[in-house]
């Protein structure tokens, strides 16, 4: 199984009053380009596309998401989708800008778009094979009015895994350990909840993990001994940005 | 050559690069301040990386604000797509050499030192006197 994993489109930020959009939308297309060059399985959206309070660049965002989504979808790629501290709205409602997204419920339709606004363990199908691709164990970030606890969720979610699948957990959660970067000082945004390290070391069989949230691509071992894999942003957003590598990571398990 | 946990178990994780806008910081001690001309516009950064760039322009204080637009104009036309200007730090208001502080000296050299430049009709009574009080205070 071959996996596309990006992160942190931002595609409604401005540096030094510069729209930036244009170059994020120019860096999904090199990964949609990739995702069927290289016929991955399965594309996954770790969060953080773009904050909720300028309705125009919402609008703007979520027609890029969903037009990826539905590319993908054309091209027999099932893509998972989750929201980061960016993406959550703030009014009780647990809504964020992947909503328009999860109302077109694409996954009853046969699409394969599955979009996770809450936790949720799916079992992602293939588009053009029979058996079942992967257990997807997936983390978002939530609204404070929706707030969960990811260890107890991961615990319950590894009693009910395919153990014939391996298992991928993606989240968009801080992780404790990992050098901050502009994400958490002229970026900030939300509160701190953290990746249960633990919880999903002790998911059995053969893993992958990743983790948005932060925008330097890097591979970060936890003090148990987890890997999580974090693919950064697609863009140098900010100054302190300026010596990042962007791009995305293709896992084969 | 060393394998990840992920690799040894069966998993391999690999970046990918995409074409990205450089974000670029022109510093203080850039040789553009200077007007070094060469291939490199900032000393650091070649013309090429500068097209389609944005540039964070930090003047030192003794740059002033022509010499700050010539840098800015030198960027835009090497095709900086925007060019940002931070604030400049003020110039000192004391100069360096007041700011340095007198090599440390022993009490009897300041006292001596002091006595030298005394306004007195009979220097070396004077002196007489101190020495035998720095001498008292076992100095």
């Amino acid at each position: 199984m071959k996996v596309l994993v990006t992160s942190d489109w931002h595609h409604d930020w401005s540096t030094y009053g510069v729209v930036r959009a244009g170059d994020v939308e120019e860096a999904v297309g090199e990964t949609l380009t990739a995702a069927v060059k290289q016929a991955v399985d399965l594309y996954l959206f770790l969060g953080d596309l773009a904050d909720p309070e300028d309705g125009p660049a919402v609008l703007k965002a979520a027609a890029l998401a969903m037009n990826a989504a539905c590319i993908l979808s054309s091209e027999g790629i099932p893509s998972v989708w989750i929201p980061g501290n960016h993406c959550v709205v703030e009014d009780g409602s647990g809504a964020t800008v992947l909503r328009p997204m999860l109302m077109m419920n694409p996954v009853s339709k046969g699409a394969a778009i599955y979009v996770s606004e809450v936790p949720r363990l799916h079992r992602v199908e293939g588009l053009t094979k029979v058996e079942g691709l992967s257990n997807v164990i997936a983390l978002p970030f939530t609204a404070s009015s929706h707030a969960y606890d990811p260890a107890e969720f991961v615990r319950k979610s590894a009693r009910e895994l395919d153990a014939r699948l391996p298992t991928i957990v993606m989240g968009h959660l801080c992780m404790p350990g990992v050098q901050p970067g502009e994400e958490t000082t002229e970026m900030p945004r939300g509160r701190e909840v953290t990746f249960p390290y633990d919880a999903v070391q002790a998911i059995p069989g053969r893993k992958l993990v990743f983790n948005g949230h932060y925008h330097r691509q890097q591979t970060f071992t936890a003090p148990n001994g987890l890997q999580v894999h974090i693919p950064g942003s697609l863009a140098r957003l900010t100054m302190c940005e300026e010596h990042h590598s962007p791009g995305y990571l293709i896992a084969e398990v | 050559m060393r394998r990840s946990a992920s690799e040894k178990r069966g998993a391999r994780v690999t970046g990918h690069p995409v074409k990205a806008r450089e974000l670029l910081t022109v510093p203080e001690d850039c040789s553009l301040w200077v007007g070094v001309p060469g291939p490199y516009v900032a000393g650091i950064v070649r013309v090429d990386d500068v097209k389609g760039a944005i540039v964070r322009l930090k003047p030192p204080p003794e740059a002033d604000d022509a010499k700050v637009e010539q840098a800015r104009q030198a960027l835009l036309r090497s095709g900086a797509l925007a060019v940002r200007l931070m604030p400049r730090r003020r110039k000192a208001v004391v100069p360096q050499a007041a700011k340095e502080r007198p090599a440390p000296a022993s009490h009897r050299e300041v006292v001596m030192e002091l006595a030298a430049r005394a306004n007195t009709p009979d220097r070396a009574a004077l002196i007489a006197v101190l020495d035998e009080a720095l001498a008292q205070a076992g100095l």
